[in-house]
């Protein structure tokens, strides 16, 4: 289910003029905030959906590339006073270096297996982060991340860098619609669909599942490094399991095959998230940060159960039906006024 | 000219304990019908799937165009020009028709994830071949009309001839059926008579699995029985039709005597 | 510490613990024998058998200090009736999210699982904050001592409150005609079917019947460990690996899984790194998976579900 080159383009247009004009119509820092969240989000989101939705393959532990993005290049930056945008670059590469080497035992597992196995990484991490203090500033953090800079032009202001992240963002939704309505594309769909048949069609689906959970890991740990060098500061709590499962929330709600689904699915999850967060201590007294969750697991069930394919592509496949239906509909109806009344007889 | 384009040596596959394929050993010429036949848990899928690189034998060997191929996997046989159709029809039910059968040229083609992301022009070109190859295949199956359908739409006997024109559009050298007439209408049964039959005559070597007799009779130059896992004939559709031992395995005198026995050598060449 | 003793508090230890990462695993495998389900949330059955007990036996504020439970009931009748709560909610997480979703995907199916151990998480926040809880003992008295090593009346309860579950399971499974009603879904469900076994009851069943011992396995354990609203993950994950020792299949297996995890996780505590203590059943879950796979066909079972088998 893929829209048109044409479509594309012209919902990309759209975006890039209102993602430029938003800012100035902008009241403060923390809506500014908010918008670097979801570019951020977005991009791991798209990635985990190329994962997901395109290859069929589950990972709970994409927080884990987020986390080597932000760590890699916060050592970088921080201990070996390498430039940003080199940092952010080796920092991808060992990431997908890492994924590689991960994932070619592990995408060898399926469904609720391979779903542990990633799990199981996401809590390897965290603890390892934890307790490895003096590579990674254990429980208080890595501290004194400075901010992005190209050349002499240093990103200082939220507003700047929102800029660049969405910069960022745009260019892999780019690079993933490319990679979608390709021959790499069908691949991946075709190894979702029945790897069986793609494999006696000629598609290496071990080779497949790997590229595109490397690609992933490259998009989170370019996502990692843009946060890192945004907040300048990183702890272990921001790569929690937990996390992981919110980035799932996003590509279940998006659209578990739409690129575009994913900007849809982290925008809507960022401002839910958000909203509840203002919202729930008013309903609840005294309610702390994470009681949101709860509003998630409920829409996560909903959704799985009644627009198993997301929001934008349940919806936008409800609507191709419903058209379909009713141009059936209206066929039949032209027959049967045709036949001069009478119903044609089943052939 | 009889070169032999797939052969199987001794070939054994387990289940814990249930020996599926026993000790089978065949081998086929090129540019010949060949078909599997044999009662219901005889191993014909099982041999198939062996052929076709789903599993690796318990034993034996297997050589297709003299490469060795018992440890290899299905895409590489894709490779070398092998194609496969599934019995329970394996179609890509997330793609168009279209679509479907451009993943069949995935071997004919190269371009991979960089080139694909940046849309570089050597990409562009091959996808637009891509494009026209497949288009072609359905041109042949007639089904250009429905090129951008959900493949799912479609009706079982057009389904089944697009999982062909996805095996065609590799180029391959044998084709293998699993059950290529099982559900189809007496017409399309014929249709597909004549597509096998022009398949052939363009050099293509077809190994088939099927249950209709009359089919595979009419259709096959050789045809090997299989029951409860071991070869039990191997000859023209004639021989085996009078072969004892394979009547007995289908307990059922009646599945040869009643098929119309057209003994017409012109048709089996 | 004498090396024997050290080795035998250790085990005394793992045994305990691995006992209830065994009635976990018991649960997973009910569920999955069943209905072929994964269940991420197994882990909060645990946590609110054991919240729900505490709430009942003491004066316990919920809803932030909203409201005051005070039933104070007695221990026993207060375990029973948590029991049958946590039941019925999982008979509640049956119809309301798994049984609409027939026929879904397995990432469906998953996400679906997460789902409501979000809700349970989230729900079980918003109940009883974030502070953790515990029940009293249920037997006061001194503990065993083996030449030096201490087992604790309560380390007994949780050993043998599983085997007690065990070989009750073992007879319902074996000897009476629901459980092996039960066992017939789980083999071929449309034979099962056809033999008149209504599959949706057998799953609520399963379901009820999970959710029950996953309560009793965090009852047992609360007087010695406390419980929070968020320690149902890690229960989840490490039954889950308990489970897969077994073979996701085995009852029997799940808990010499279980028991054997326990131990694993004690003495890599001791002699490795207490840090990465919760690793542990990662390492054992990558080492048993990928052991798996190397002595199976290359492709993994589904593909010879797929080729028609």
């Amino acid at each position: 289910m893929q829209l048109s080159g044409k479509t594309n383009l012209i919902a990309l247009g759209a975006l890039v003029i209102v993602l430029a004009i938003i800012p100035n119509f902008l009241a403060n820092n923390y809506q500014v905030s908010i918008l670097i969240l979801i570019a951020l989000y977005t991009i791991m989101t798209v990635g985990l959906s190329l994962l997901m939705g395109y290859a069929g393959q589950i990972s709970l532990g994409q927080a884990v590339f987020y986390g080597f993005g932000g760590y890699i290049t916060a050592w970088l930056a921080v201990r070996n006073d390498v430039p940003p945008i080199i940092a952010m670059l080796m920092a991808a590469i060992v990431t997908g270096v890492f994924a590689y080497v991960v994932g070619i035992p592990m995408l060898r597992l399926r469904g609720h297996y391979l779903a542990m196995a990633t799990l199981g990484l996401n809590v390897i991490f965290e603890l390892a982060v934890m307790q490895e203090t003096a590579w990674t500033g254990g429980p208080d953090g890595f501290k004194g991340i400075p901010k992005f800079s190209i050349g002499d032009f240093v990103f200082e202001t939220d507003r700047e860098m929102y800029y660049v992240v969405w910069f960022f963002a745009l260019l892999i939704l780019v690079l993933s619609l490319n990679i979608v309505n390709s021959r790499v594309g069908r691949a991946l769909r075709a190894v979702h669909a029945s790897e069986i048949a793609a494999e006696m069609s000629g598609v290496d689906t071990a080779h497949y599942k790997v590229a595109v959970l490397v690609l992933s890991a490259v998009y989170a740990s370019i996502a990692g490094s843009l946060y890192a060098f945004w907040i300048g500061i990183i702890s272990p709590s921001v790569y929690h399991l937990t996390f992981s499962i919110e980035l799932v929330v996003m590509v279940a709600i998006g659209g578990l095959a739409s690129v575009w689904g994913a900007i849809f699915g982290a925008a809507s999850v960022t401002l839910i998230a958000e909203g509840l967060r203002n919202i729930l201590p008013q309903l609840l007294r005294g309610a702390s940060g994470e009681q949101e969750i709860i509003a998630f697991g409920i829409i996560l069930i909903l959704v799985m159960i009644f627009l198993p394919e997301g929001l934008t592509t349940g919806s936008i496949q409800r609507l191709r039906k419903w058209r379909a239906d009713r141009a059936m509909v209206a066929d039949l109806q032209r027959s049967v006024d045709v036949m001069g009344g009478e119903p044609p007889r089943a052939a | 000219m009889a070169e032999i384009i797939l052969k199987g040596l001794n070939l054994r596959k387990d289940f814990g304990g249930v020996i599926a394929v026993h000790n089978v050993s065949f081998a086929v010429t090129r540019g010949e019908i060949f078909a599997i036949i044999g009662p219901n848990g005889a191993g014909k899928t099982t041999l198939f799937n062996l052929i076709s690189g789903v599993f690796p034998p318990t034993a034996g060997e297997l050589y297709f165009k003299g490469h060795r191929l018992d440890r290899g996997t299905p895409h590489q046989r894709a490779t070398l020009g092998m194609a496969r159709t599934f019995q329970n029809l394996r179609l890509f039910g997330n793609m168009t028709v279209l679509e479907n059968v451009m993943v069949g040229r995935h071997t004919k083609s190269r371009y991979g994830l960089l080139e694909a992301a940046l849309r570089l022009p050597m990409a562009v070109g091959e996808e637009r071949q891509i494009r026209e190859q497949a288009c072609k295949q359905l041109e042949m199956i007639g089904l250009s009309g429905r090129a951008n359908e959900l493949v799912g739409n479609l009706s079982f006997g057009q389904q089944r001839l697009i999982e062909i024109a996805r095996a065609m559009a590799l180029e391959p050298e044998l084709l293998l059926l699993d059950e290529p007439v099982a559900g189809l209408t007496r017409k399309e049964v014929e249709e597909l008579d004549e597509l096998i039959r022009r398949l052939r005559g363009d050099g293509m070597t077809v190994v088939l699995v099927e249950h209709n007799m009359e089919f595979v009779m009419g259709i096959a130059d050789r045809v090997m029985v299989l029951d409860y896992g071991q070869k039990i004939a191997d000859r023209t559709p004639l021989q085996v039709q009078h072969n004892e031992r394979v009547i007995a395995a289908y307990l059922g005198a009646e599945t040869f005597s009643e098929a119309p026995l057209e003994v017409d050598d012109a048709k089996t060449r | 510490m004498a090396i024997e003793t050290q080795i035998l508090q250790l085990i005394f230890a793992g045994v305990t613990v691995g006992s209830i990462y065994a009635l976990l695993a018991l649960g997973f495998v009910v569920i999955h024998n069943v209905t072929g389900i994964v269940n991420f949330a197994q882990g909060d059955f645990a946590m609110l058998g054991a919240l729900v007990a505490v709430t009942l036996t003491e004066k316990t504020p919920i809803f932030n200090r909203v409201f005051v439970a005070d039933f104070n009931l007695p221990l026993p009748v207060a375990i029973a009736l948590s029991t049958l709560i946590v039941s019925a909610i999982g008979v509640l997480f049956y119809l309301v999210a798994i049984r609409p979703a027939q026929g879904a995907s397995i990432i469906s199916l998953i996400i679906i699982t997460i789902g409501a151990h979000f809700v349970f998480q989230g729900a079980a926040l918003i109940t009883w904050a974030a502070d953790p809880y515990s029940l009293p003992r249920f037997t006061s008295g001194g503990p065993l001592e083996v030449i030096g090593a201490i087992l604790t009346q309560q380390n007994m309860w949780v050993i043998g409150v599983t085997i007690f579950l065990l070989v009750l399971l073992y007879l319902f499974f074996d000897r009476t005609l629901l459980g092996k009603a039960l066992r017939a879904c789980a083999i071929n469900r449309t034979a099962a079917r056809l033999m008149g076994i209504n599959i949706n009851r057998m799953a609520l069943l399963s379901f009820a019947l999970s959710a029950a011992i996953g309560a009793l396995a965090g009852i047992v354990i609360t007087p010695a460990n406390s419980m929070s609203y968020g320690d149902g993950t890690f229960l989840s994950l490490k039954g889950f690996v308990a489970a897969i020792m077994g073979g996701l299949n085995s009852a029997t297996g799940a808990v010499v899984g279980g028991i054997i995890l326990g131990i694993l996780e004690m003495f890599g505590a001791r002699y490795l790194s207490s840090g990465y203590k919760d690793a542990i059943a990662f390492v054992v879950l990558f080492a048993i998976l990928f052991a798996r796979m190397s002595g199976w066909l290359k492709q993994g079972q589904t593909q010879t579900e797929e080729a028609g088998l």
